[in-house]
């Protein structure tokens, strides 16, 4: 069986999250995590910290809500970064023009 | 050396993940690097959902034939589908340069696959769609 992907968040003193996903963003991963991720992603000013240590695959599904939860901190005037990814998250991200975002 | 994994299987949501389980499991037992081992996985899951989503007219799960060979320079994947006529050498990559603000969030699927593999063709053959990808090692 599949390790179901899991997403830890933690919400500091002074407001900011950090969101540590372990598991494969694919079809079931980002189906298990999108909503409460989304969730993580609002308010105002939201600062969001990403970390992909534990992803050891993305799909095309993992890029969108990466890419989604970027637009939706953007549009809120907040920040959003992706830190230690792996080898095969960062491909990802540097296929689809995130890289930028990699703190 | 050659290792060949094949799988015939009806594409569903829930035979994709294990399928790729499958592959993910002996992609390890084969001490295969992570570099190479995203092309298949990639490749299945994102050909297998656009047969899925786009393929066929009806509701029924149509099967795919996937083929995984690992040889001394490389692995290749075949996929072979008998869904509408798809040849991702026409699709047109999203503009991943532009500002936030003005991205789309769809339509990366098959720009990662063809960014993923080093090579890939496209023939209609009998009816069905045959995608072929290749990674080289250290590529």
């Amino acid at each position: 069986m599949a390790t179901i992907t899991a997403l830890t968040a933690t919400t500091f003193d002074d407001g900011s999250r950090l969101l540590k996903v372990d598991g494969n963003l694919d079809l079931a991963g980002v189906g298990a995590i999108e909503t409460r991720f989304y969730a993580f992603c609002g308010g105002e000013n939201p600062r969001v910290v990403v970390d992909l240590s534990g992803v050891h695959f993305v799909a095309s599904l993992g890029i969108r809500l990466l890419l989604q939860a970027a637009k939706t901190v953007k549009s809120r005037q907040g920040s959003i970064q992706f830190i230690h990814p792996t080898e095969t998250a960062r491909s990802a991200l540097e296929i689809a023009g995130l890289d930028s975002l990699i703190g | 050396m050659a290792n060949r994994l094949s799988f015939r299987f009806k594409v569903t949501l829930e035979e994709i993940s294990r399928i790729n389980e499958e592959v993910s499991a002996w992609m390890n037992d084969l001490d295969v690097a992570s570099g190479l081992s995203y092309m298949p996985q990639l490749a299945i899951e994102e050909l297998g959902t656009n047969v899925l989503k786009y393929g066929h007219d009806d509701d029924q799960a149509h099967e795919v034939d996937v083929e995984l060979e690992l040889s001394e320079s490389g692995l290749q994947v075949t996929f072979t589908d008998d869904g509408r006529p798809f040849n991702p050498l026409e699709t047109t990559a999203p503009d991943v340069s532009l500002p936030l603000e003005e991205r789309t969030v769809g339509g990366l699927g098959i720009h990662l696959v063809r960014s993923v593999a080093d090579t890939l063709e496209y023939e209609r053959v009998d009816g069905k769609n045959r995608i072929r990808l290749f990674k080289q090692f250290n590529s």
